[in-house]
């Protein structure tokens, strides 16, 4: 028997109704009328879920022809409900779905759990919500409370770079750690025993087949030839992609560990690379201005996107198909729409002062615009700093993005007002020089890298202050505020915050959390599903990533550190 | 009309391509100047190229009742060409399978953005024809939608701008602040020039002209004065000014004769002017004032002003003073100066020669009568 979805009944379609939705009121399922495509991807069935959407696509606006309709008024039994029927609307499909979602739901929830019958409506509900923020694409996470940063969380520390490392990212699942560095090495680290795994070093550029005049095709060598500034693990952890000062993006494969290929088309230095989420699509930002797609399921070269007046500098992306980069003294981040080929356009530079207040001297930073009026007993004195340049960017979540610039300010904004939404103007401090004529010189430090937790509200900002901040974003997502400071000597040329699923490292030696003797705290036999165990994952180097506008060799090492952030229970 | 024969490899003409064709070449096309210094695909392009091309070729053989080329062929070339022909109908049949074999690699061969965009193209065009649209819209179908975008729903929104247009290296590393010259002689928002409202507007510096003479002359006076009374030492600074006040007198008194004279001209040649308009109103035609005829009205409106402020006797110095110093200027530009009276007859000869031969402007002997 064809399946009853399918068949071409001559019946008017019913109209939804409240009593068809039943248990599941508090879930927000797109209710369309009759005749109306079904929404895509709000009803996310685990496993059927997936072929069951495709079903409901196919049937779009029903091939019945005006002739076939049945215009007569329809015998309606009232003993008969709706759902016994066999032919299905679309409605009737959606509840039967939807019900065994909540089974699978019920379940998932039970594991920890002794009970099943104890559970709460609302724990239902709170996860049904949750699922559709999820997919919605907005912060779903609210964990950044729970972390106490008051000591000092274990530590991974790796050594094996001659020059300073540019960047340091860790695989999703949280067993391999990739680091490159200044000299244009790769390297690829085991993350839960600490141990370098393969290096894949800088190449000679190699010979040219032609009369000498020739470059050598960008395609021949397998590696880089010089710096390699940036690096991007795609979400299955499948691909490794790197890119740097000799123009190519060079993708490897992570488990074999070998090169698969090399793009050119970039005419300068790659500044930064990212994957979008949950694909294979490579996003690459370089000095010429330009942001290049490419799509590594086919290894091709997709389309350019042009906008920015200067360099770009930094570029992140999340699940949907935009990304947000930042460049440099032209002082936009731009927000890249890339299916309706557009951008919107976002302008730094604001100026942010600072008070210093008369009995410590401590510094407090101020918003712009200086919307609160000093009083002048407090003052002492007020300098303003110009934001000249944006240097690092990160998206919590697909309407959100941080952006930090060279007067150490780091902007919240949205995409629905161009100017930011709030700003912490000096977050790193000041970098003092000692001149002889001048005296003192005060500059403050600029931010050299943002990282976040996806769709969470923690993220982490970084430059050569010699410690990484943590910051929590309020629940309204219109402030943020800082959590706590973890020490990392150096300049961190790169941050990663990711969660990796539960049991990947629960064995590991150095991520173990260190029982204080009086401070012990209570190690929960399953972590929760709210508050997962963290990495923090710094690229460290003596020198900024970019340049060697500053140098800080004291007691630095080049290499990555991996903090173990752990949930505290109350 | 017999089709020109096309070689076996090689581009067809460009209006033999049939419509799909054609959007593929687009694509084609539009990629690469997108492209221009890669690298990566120039190799898949490279081979896409001279495949499309067959494959054009191909449909366009399939298609003999689409669009043709009309090619002009010598009397000679025509039996050549009937014999080709037979062989490429024999042929087609035969090479129908393999041309869709070579259609899957040409696919193949093209590089994935050109797909990515056929497939956008193929969409939208499906969605056109779901939609009621007019018949008139038929050859739309093929062009690619150009997106617009909206327009921002309040001022606090971010701007929103197309991706799609490359951005120049130019760019200006530091704001400097020019001076925009502006001069109001040339600059359309003055307006044009009207003489008579500009005496209505700045008619107040003939006045400042006169009150400045005045004023020169006083000081002229007291420092030629006060010249004799300082002591030896300053003397020389006290002369080099008194210079300078009747340097600077002489040319305040030419500012303000000037600014007489134009006053003067000017009525006159808007008296003329508003006679000639009576006139022509009364049915008189039209004529251009010769410069000749317009330097003779000045002249006599100079000479009438002369006389209304001094009289004929002033006129009459006026003209001998001219005459004077013509004549003055005459003598001293003679090439040679006249010698002893009985001696040399042929100098004086020459001299009259000369002077016989010359062309004044003004007529020496004459006297010019006024009025």
């Amino acid at each position: 028997m064809p399946d009853s979805f399918f068949a071409n009944k001559t019946r008017k379609r019913k109209r939804t109704t409240t009593r068809d939705v039943g248990p599941t009121s508090s879930k927000k399922v797109a209710r369309t009328g009759p005749g109306r495509a079904p929404v895509k991807g709000k009803v996310n069935v685990k496993g059927k879920g997936r072929a069951v959407d495709e079903e409901l696509e196919s049937d779009v606006t029903g091939d019945e022809g005006v002739d076939d309709m049945d215009l007569g008024a329809e015998d309606v039994d009232p003993h008969e409900s709706g759902e016994e029927d066999e032919d299905e609307t679309p409605a009737e499909k959606r509840l039967r779905l939807a019900k065994l979602y909540l089974e699978s739901v019920k379940e998932g929830l039970a594991e920890g759990e002794f009970d099943a019958a104890e559970i709460d409506k609302e724990l239902i509900s709170s996860r049904l919500k949750q699922d559709v923020m999820i997919h919605a694409g907005k912060v779903h996470l609210f964990i950044a409370d729970n972390y106490d940063l008051s000591q000092e969380p274990p530590t991974l520390r790796t050594r094996g770079h001659r020059f300073s490392v540019t960047s340091a990212v860790a695989s999703e699942d949280g067993r391999y750690l990739f680091t490159s560095g200044k000299e244009g090495s790769i390297i690829k680290w085991d993350l839960r025993s600490g141990s370098r795994l393969k290096t894949f070093p800088k190449l000679h550029p190699g010979k040219t087949k032609g009369k000498g005049k020739e470059k050598a095709s960008v395609t021949d060598v397998p590696g880089h030839t010089d710096e390699v500034l940036t690096l991007a693990l795609s979400g299955d952890g499948k691909y490794l992609a790197s890119a740097g000062k000799d123009r190519k993006v060079g993708v490897w494969d992570v488990e074999k560990g070998e090169w698969v290929k090399g793009f050119g088309g970039h005419r300068d230095t790659i500044s930064s690379i990212a994957f979008r989420k949950g694909t294979q699509q490579l996003y690459s930002a370089s000095f010429d201005r330009t942001i290049k797609l490419f799509d590594l399921s086919v290894m091709g070269y997709v389309e350019t996107l042009f906008g920015h007046q200067d360099s770009v500098l930094a570029l992140d992306a999340l699940r949907s198909e935009t990304a947000v980069s930042v460049g440099g003294r032209d002082k936009t981040a731009r927000f890249w729409k890339i299916v309706d080929e557009s951008q919107l356009v976002f302008r730094g530079g604001g100026r942010s002062s600072v008070r210093e207040l008369l009995e410590g001297g401590a510094l407090e930073g101020l918003e712009e615009d200086g919307d609160v009026e000093p009083r002048k007993k407090e003052r002492k004195e007020q300098k303003r700093y110009v934001e000249g340049s944006l240097e690092s960017v990160a998206m919590i979540d697909e309407t959100t993005f941080l952006s930090g610039g060279d007067s150490g300010s780091i902007c919240l904004w949205t995409t629905q007002k161009k100017k930011p939404i709030y700003t912490q103007a000096i977050a790193h401090g000041f970098n003092e020089v000692h001149s002889e004529t001048e005296g003192l010189i005060q500059t403050p430090r600029w931010i050299t890298a943002l990282g976040s937790l996806r769709y969470s509200d923690l993220f982490a900002s970084g430059s050569w202050e010699g410690e990484i901040r943590l910051w929590k974003i309020d629940p309204k997502l219109r402030s943020f505020s800082l959590v706590g400071t973890v020490s990392a000597p150096g300049v961190i040329n790169s941050l990663q915050l990711i969660s990796p699923p539960k049991g990947s490292l629960d064995g590991v030696s150095w991520a173990q959390d260190r029982p204080q003797g009086e401070h012990a705290r209570p190690v929960a036999a399953v972590t929760s599903i709210k508050t997962p165990l963290v990495l923090l994952v710094a690229g460290v180097g003596q020198e900024t990533r970019l340049g060697r506008w500053v140098t800080v060799k004291d007691g630095v090492r080049n290499g990555a550190l991996v903090f173990a952030l752990h949930p505290t229970l109350h | 009309m017999d089709r020109r024969p096309r070689p076996a490899s090689g581009r067809p003409p460009a209006s033999a391509a049939t419509s799909r064709a054609s959007e593929k070449q687009s694509k084609l096309s539009s990629n690469r100047p997108e492209d221009t210094a890669s690298e990566h695909h120039s190799s898949s392009d490279s081979e896409g190229q001279p495949e499309s091309d067959l494959e054009e070729q191909d449909e366009a053989l399939e298609d003999p009742d689409g669009p043709g080329v009309a090619q002009w062929i010598d009397e000679d070339e025509l039996d050549d060409v009937s014999d080709e022909n037979e062989q490429d109908r024999a042929g087609e049949g035969k090479t129908n399978r393999g041309q869709l074999e070579s259609l899957k690699d040409d696919l193949s061969a093209l590089p994935f953005g050109s797909l990515r965009k056929a497939q956008r193209a193929l969409a939208q065009a499906s969605e056109r024809e779901n939609n009621t649209r007019d018949p008139g819209r038929e050859g739309n179908a093929g062009r690619k939608a150009k997106k617009e975008i909206a327009a921002r729903k309040n001022k606090h929104a971010p701007t929103e701008v197309t991706s799609k247009r490359p951005v120049s290296r130019h760019r200006t590393v530091v704001e400097v602040h020019h001076m925009e010259v502006r001069d109001p002689r040339f600059l359309p928002l003055a307006g044009e020039f009207d003489g008579t409202r500009f005496r209505q507007q700045y008619g107040f510096i003939s006045t400042m002209h006169e009150t400045e003479l005045k004023t020169l002359r006083e000081n002229l006076k007291r420092a030629r004065k006060l010249l004799v009374s300082y002591p030896k030492d300053s003397r020389e600074e006290r002369e080099l000014e008194v210079q300078r006040l009747e340097l600077a007198v002489k040319r305040a008194e030419s500012a303000v004769n000037r600014d007489k004279r134009e006053k003067v001209e000017q009525e006159a040649l808007g008296k003329a002017s508003r006679e000639e308009r009576e006139k022509r109103e009364k049915g008189k035609g039209r004529f251009w004032l010769k410069d000749s005829e317009k330097k003779k009205l000045l002249l006599k409106a100079r000479y009438e002003a002369v006389a209304a402020e001094g009289g004929k006797g002033a006129v009459r110095k006026v003209i001998e003073k001219k005459q004077k110093k013509l004549s003055q200027k005459e003598t001293k530009s003679r090439p040679f100066a006249r010698q002893g009276g009985a001696g040399s007859a042929t100098g004086r000869a020459e001299a009259q020669g000369g002077k016989r031969t010359r062309d004044d402007g003004y007529p020496q002997s004459k006297r010019r009568k006024v009025g």
